[in-house]
């Protein structure tokens, strides 16, 4: 007797109706991930008609609090499967914070490959472009992520450093390793960036490596003031990001 | 329904099956465990309504029998054991570990050392056996 799990097809019945995916990752934590990928969304849902986001940072999701959701009052929907929670007419979100409030989730590695092929398989998506926010580093979930995509070939990373040099050191790792998978990559975005020397730096690893420069999201003090709604008016300090962005997608999906 | 979703995966796998191994002819035992408190007469009426519609379209025939696993768990840090019936879980709590079993990480602790550290031992979800 052979034991199948059913969520492998669930899921890759779920993901094929996206025409292309993009998990954000860093190997660093506090690179700004989380804020790139709520920006990124709003970047790309001026192109796209309908963004998904997957909040993949499982144990501790905050992918909702930067896009101004609280987490008591987002209900879960049946239909067929799960809803996305509604952020706006244009993004749609599915984290498991819409599962445990505001506890935090202790997971092993096993867990992690449990909640990600569970969500995946029950979630009813309506976008065509699914983003996903990693949590930090090369681990659990990124290996899952990565074996799942290779699966549906429509993905590409979207890697994300700040202009510090650990941050710089992390990226090169992640790249290196990436690369010798022959993963795609959208390309290096930066963030918190304050000048032209720092923008500089970024620019010339991602050169090194044959890789896109995607732009730079520029350092903002009290970034909590830019989430939710006011992240709409952080748009406008990142409008060369576009063209770079929609750029290297459309590339990848031949438009 | 999330029963609906389920359902649509365990089909989806048998037809998957179908086409890989030119079989025509399936007996399956659908496993369901305990954790999930899966409300068996929609995933039995679901199962019913898209295992008609696949032997028709794809010319083959299932045959589904669904039996129930025992949650149990294991502490991680000092190796006690207990089952799902040991310990009361909140309604809104228990709603959350039925679509995403693992949230009882968040939820629940091991009754001895109070730990958050522990393993589903079995009876976590659905996944199919082929007899």
């Amino acid at each position: 007797m052979t034991a199948i799990d059913p969520r492998i097809a669930g899921m890759k019945r779920n993901l094929e109706r996206f025409k292309l995916i993009l998990p954000v990752m860093s190997p660093k934590g506090g690179v700004g991930k989380t804020f790139a990928t709520a920006l990124l969304a709003h970047i790309l849902s001026r192109k796209y008609e309908c963004i998904s986001l997957f909040d993949a940072d499982l144990t501790n999701p905050t992918l909702h609090v930067v896009l101004g959701l609280n987490a008591k009052n987002m209900k879960i929907i049946e239909e067929r499967g799960v809803k996305p929670v509604k952020v706006n007419e244009r993004l749609e979100l599915m984290s498991l914070a819409l599962f445990v409030d505001e506890y935090s989730i202790p997971l092993r590695g096993k867990d992690v490959e449990n909640v990600i092929k569970e969500l995946l398989a029950v979630t009813r998506w309506s976008g065509r472009i699914l983003l996903i926010d990693t949590p930090p580093g090369f681990s659990d979930t990124h290996l899952e992520l990565l074996k799942i995509l290779s699966s549906v070939s429509k993905s590409l990373i979207i890697l994300v450093t700040t202009p510090n040099y650990i941050a710089l050191k992390s990226i090169e790792r992640g790249v290196k390793i990436l690369l010798l998978e022959s993963v795609k990559l959208a390309g290096i975005l930066g963030n918190m960036c304050v000048s032209t020397e720092d923008e500089f730096k970024i620019e010339s690893m991602t050169h090194r490596y044959g890789i896109m420069y995607l732009g730079c999201i520029p350092y903002v003090d009290r970034i909590e003031n830019y989430f939710g709604l006011n992240l709409a008016n952080m748009l406008k300090h990142v409008e060369h990001l576009y063209n770079n962005i929609v750029k290297s997608i459309d590339n990848f999906t031949g438009v | 329904m999330h029963e609906w979703a389920l359902a649509e995966s365990i089909i989806l796998t048998i037809v998957n099956e179908a086409k890989k191994g030119k079989r025509y002819s399936f007996d399956t035992e659908v496993v369901v465990g305990e954790l999930q408190s899966i409300d068996f007469e929609t995933l039995e009426y679901a199962l019913r309504e898209l295992k008609t519609i696949a032997e028709q379209e794809h010319n083959i025939s299932i045959k589904l029998k669904i039996s129930r696993e025992r949650a149990q768990f294991k502490c991680s840090r000092c190796g006690f054991t207990w089952r799902l019936a040991d310990i009361e879980l909140a309604d809104d709590m228990k709603e959350a570990v039925h679509f995403v079993p693992e949230v009882i990480h968040s939820y629940m602790q091991c009754p001895r050392c109070k730990s958050h550290d522990f393993e589903i031992v079995s009876g976590r979800g659905v996944y199919v056996r082929f007899i």
